[in-house]
């Protein structure tokens, strides 16, 4: 006791000694983070001035009007088809990514319709609400590695649809179905294949990992259970011409539901990403679908998006989703499009897709019997 | 450290690490695969009431594990997504119709019928559960029908071995009945619409002595009796507690004061809505009111409140009862774009019910209006408005004569009930009746087949469920966010406190 009393007595002779310390001069770095001696520092600040520090907006936001006629089957007289047509937005993103040279950082919002498809509670009606699709933080202090941390794309689905580049047409199937997410909360890192080209990104490709909360990233955490993925994208031959074409195979090891019931994914690809002709064909086998681990199910895809000439952009894309392999279920999907790019910045196209369910498809999904029709603008800065 | 030394000890690490390396990929706590499925389809459905009421959602859970038929009442969304996965082929047929889809009640289970006092002061058969009505397939409507009714035949007379038996000796005939009822009633409705009002019991043992109780207890409003009392001053009050004593999950409870104070504006709204034939504001004015527990199965967890009213006179023999609840989404809706067809909750409720019903008055004071922002639906509570209930399969209710003949008495209806117009088409029962054919036993067939496997499937899955609320917990493994308040302070004052529900039935 004795011994805390003479401590306490000798604080205040400290004291001078630690602010004569503290009044040292700093070195006059502009860019060096302020210390906020003597001060709070803002609660959401980096801390950081903004010298150094590359920042890239984003905006992508595609306008449509789609009319879509649903096939019915033979009803004995009775109408033989719906129909339905509506202007619509299905993609409004906005983004904004912080770079320096060892740090980056994104966010992307994404407008969505408060209530689901059918549900009538919704965010003042039904309004357009943003939401996030992207967050997270990477360091890049190494030019072969990529680390991110946060809500991260994913692997798998970012390299497929990267390589069709016509999301304004339609999104990659395995998203559609259900079978992928484009993106989830957690992290991944990949490892940049040198090349052997003189191109300053010559590649042979890369080689990830990724570690996700795996309900992907419209819900929550629903049980112990994380995914793991595992993906690589390998260019074969990495100059000229032919540093196109790249084989990809990703695995994802997953569960869903606070059952933990089983969610893998296999996906294979064989791809062509050149300038003038992006294409590719693709399998994905799942273990555990939509909360049902017994399910197995598989889709193959097929795409080309080829410019021919000028701003002229041909299109196709064909799946084909057999949902469950116990039984004759599946759904056939064609997309042929044309569209012509007005600048980088803009887009336009007239697209038709032929969705055909067999016939024990079409009794579970009673509108997946459809042809839609749609112009699309796409803007893109 | 030699070299190899060093190797072996780190390939003993790792595979020491190995398991850990499991458990975070995720080793199921569910013993089957089903359990886990049920599990995830249940808690996914109801994620938001479980982290908003979890106790209220553990009542539900706990009467669903009661039984097979209760379970079967409450697990709409696995059925739904049976029906969609086609995992367990609950939508497989050779007569499926895309379009049109028809109006519902989205859950024709029999337990989904009761009666209804008209404006007329008659009682009639009606459909009386609209939480989910909204556009399905009739093949959906059917199918819920035959399989509910196929396990309310199964577990019929449960004190009698032999009269149980004798009836499952005949379900393949109930499921028949069910659909051939159907299938006559669609082709009298394709040729002529006619929505026949049931007031009587048709000669079949079940409605007649649903009639006979339901007359017996309008003449007495024996709903005063049993939900009130009468103060010293001759003012009616709700009881409080539980209005029966058997029953002790169902409770009523006090109402904060700032909610009591905010159901004369519902009531007005309620009255200015769209009511067919709306009482006067004197006869709204509100006595008492009190929160009302343990009711129901799927709508267990939802805000429910009873309100007593003056009724037409001061006198408390004309005091009047009213069941508000609160209403969500419909379940299985967004069948087919654009899948929205009403403009808000409130309005699915009244345009199911005005159409669907005999006569838009079959129920005058069935209602809607809204409460703290909650779609709210009011309607009658009256003894005399009883509800078919299976576990009522016995003695001269539990023959197989009896059932079957209900079970063609609600095919019948369930057939009057798809012809019903709607936006989407003029004359559902014509593309019905077309896509049927002449192929009618092979349509019965099918049904049959796809009742028996379903109904099997059912009993099954109870096991798996109550296994799921052993293994998961009775929030079904739904993880709880740390140092998150499940409930903000004014909602969980609404809610009230229920009572701690009863442990749920062990697998």
């Amino acid at each position: 006791m004795r011994r805390f009393v003479l401590s306490l007595g000798l604080l205040p002779s400290l004291l001078p000694a630690v602010a004569l310390a503290q009044s040292e001069p700093l070195p006059a770095d502009p860019n060096a983070a302020p210390t906020y001696e003597g001060r709070a520092a803002p609660p959401t600040a980096s801390g950081r001035k903004l010298e150094g520090v590359t920042l890239t907006p984003g905006l992508e936001v595609f306008a449509q009007y789609a009319y879509r006629r649903t096939e019915t089957q033979d009803a004995g007289g009775a109408d033989s088809s719906e129909w339905f047509h509506e202007f619509d937005v299905p993609r409004i993103h906005l983004s904004l990514t912080a770079e320096t040279d060892q740090v980056m950082g994104r966010v992307l919002f994404e407008a969505v319709r408060s209530a689901e498809d059918g549900a009538l509670v919704g965010v003042s009606g039904d309004s357009l609400v943003a939401r996030v699709r992207e967050g997270y933080g990477g360091y890049r202090g190494i030019s072969w590695l990529e680390v991110n941390a946060g809500l991260v794309p994913t692997l798998t689905l970012a390299e497929l649809e990267g390589t069709w580049m016509l999301r304004a047409i339609g999104a990659p199937p395995q998203e559609e179905a259900g079978l992928l997410s484009p993106a989830d909360i957690g992290g991944s890192a990949r490892v940049l294949l040198p090349g052997s080209g003189p191109e300053e990104d010559s590649s042979h490709g890369w080689i990830g990992v990724a570690a996700y909360n795996g309900e992907g990233y419209t819900n929550r955490e629903l049980n112990r259970g994380k995914n793991f993925e595992l993906a690589a994208s390998i260019h074969p031959i990495s100059v000229g011409i032919m540093r196109a074409l790249e084989v990809f195979a990703g695995y994802t090891k997953g569960s869903t539901g606070t059952g933990l019931s089983r969610s893998d994914r296999a996906t294979g690809a064989l791809l062509w990403q050149g300038t003038f002709l992006r294409a590719g064909a693709g399998f994905t086998y799942a273990w555990g679908l939509a909360d049902s681990g017994a399910a197995r199910s598989w889709m193959v895809d097929g795409f080309a998006n080829l410019k021919p000439w000028r701003g002229l952009i041909a299109a196709l894309r064909a799946s084909s989703w057999r949902r469950s392999t116990k039984s004759d279920d599946s759904v056939l999907s064609l997309t042929g499009a044309v569209g012509w790019e007005f600048a980088p910045a803009q887009q336009t196209f007239l697209a038709v897709t032929r969705s055909l369910p067999s016939d024990e498809a079409q009794t579970a999904l009673p509108d997946s019997d459809y042809l839609e029709a749609r112009a699309v603008v796409r803007v893109a800065f | 450290m030699p070299l190899g030394s060093r190797l072996r000890r780190w390939c003993a690490r790792s595979v020491a690490c190995l398991p850990l390396l499991a458990g975070a990929c995720g080793s199921s706590p569910a013993h089957s695969q089903r359990e886990a499925e049920i599990a995830s389809v249940m808690a996914r459905a109801d994620q938001s009431l479980i982290e908003n009421r979890p106790r209220l959602v553990a009542g539900k859970y706990a009467r669903m594990s009661t039984g097979v038929y209760d379970y079967y009442r409450g697990s709409v969304p696995v059925f739904e997504h049976d029906w969609r996965e086609a995992s367990q082929g609950i939508a497989r047929s050779d007569f499926a119709l895309a379009a049109p889809l028809v109006l519902s009640t989205s859950d024709a289970h029999p337990e989904n019928f009761g009666l209804l006092l008209g404006s007329d002061g008659r009682l009639a058969l009606e459909p009386n559960d609209f939480d989910g009505a909204d556009l399905v397939p009739y093949l959906w409507d059917l199918r819920r029908l035959a399989v509910g009714m196929l396990i309310g035949a199964q577990q019929s007379n449960p004190t009698d071995a032999d009269a149980r038996a004798a009836v499952r000796a005949r379900q393949d005939d109930v499921v028949r009945a069910v659909a051939r009822g159907y299938l006559d009633g669609i082709r009298a409705q394709a040729r002529q619409r006619q929505r026949t009002r049931i007031t009587d019991g048709l000669a079949n043992p079940i409605l007649v002595d649903l009639f006979r109780r339901g007359n017996k207890d309008l003449a007495s409003r024996d709903e005063l009796d049993q939900l009130t009392e009468l103060e010293a001053s001759g003012r009616r009050r709700l009881l409080r507690g539980p209005p029966d004593s058997s029953d002790p999950q169902e409770v009523l409870a006090d109402l904060p004061r700032w909610a009591y104070d905010a159901l004369p504006a519902v009531l007005s709204e309620y009255r200015l809505g769209r009511l067919i034939d709306p009482p006067s504001a004197d006869a709204l004015q509100l006595l008492d009111a009190a929160r009302l527990f343990g009711k129901g199965v799927a709508s267990w967890p939802r805000l429910k409140i009873l309100l007593l009213l003056r009724g037409d006179t001061d006198a408390p023999d004309d005091d009047l009862i009213l069941e508000l609840k609160e209403l969500g989404d419909a379940g299985v809706s967004g069948w087919r774009p654009p899948g929205v067809y009403f403009n808000d909750v409130q309005e699915r409720i009244r345009m199911t019910t005005w159409r669907l019903w005999s006569r838009k008055d079959a129920e005058p004071l069935w209602g809607t209006a809204s409460y703290f922002g909650f779609p709210v639906q009011l309607r009658r509570e009256s003894e005399a408005q009883k509800t078919l209930r299976t576990d009522r399969f016995e003695d001269a209710e539990g023959t197989p004569e009896a059932i079957i003949g209900l079970a063609r008495i609600l095919g019948g209806l369930l057939a009057e009930l798809h012809a019903t117009p709607s936006d989407v088409s003029a004359a559902p029962a014509k593309a019905i009746a077309g896509r049927i054919g002449t192929r009618d036993e092979a349509f019965i067939d099918e049904q049959l087949q796809v009742a028996l496997a379903y109904a099997d499937q059912v009993t099954r899955d109870l096991t798996d469920f109550r296994r799921a609320l052993a293994d998961l917990g009775l929030d079904l493994g739904l993880p709880q966010r740390p140092g998150a308040p499940r409930a903000k302070p004014d909602l969980e004052a609404l809610l009230g406190a229920p009572p701690s529900p009863p442990n749920p039935v062990a697998p």
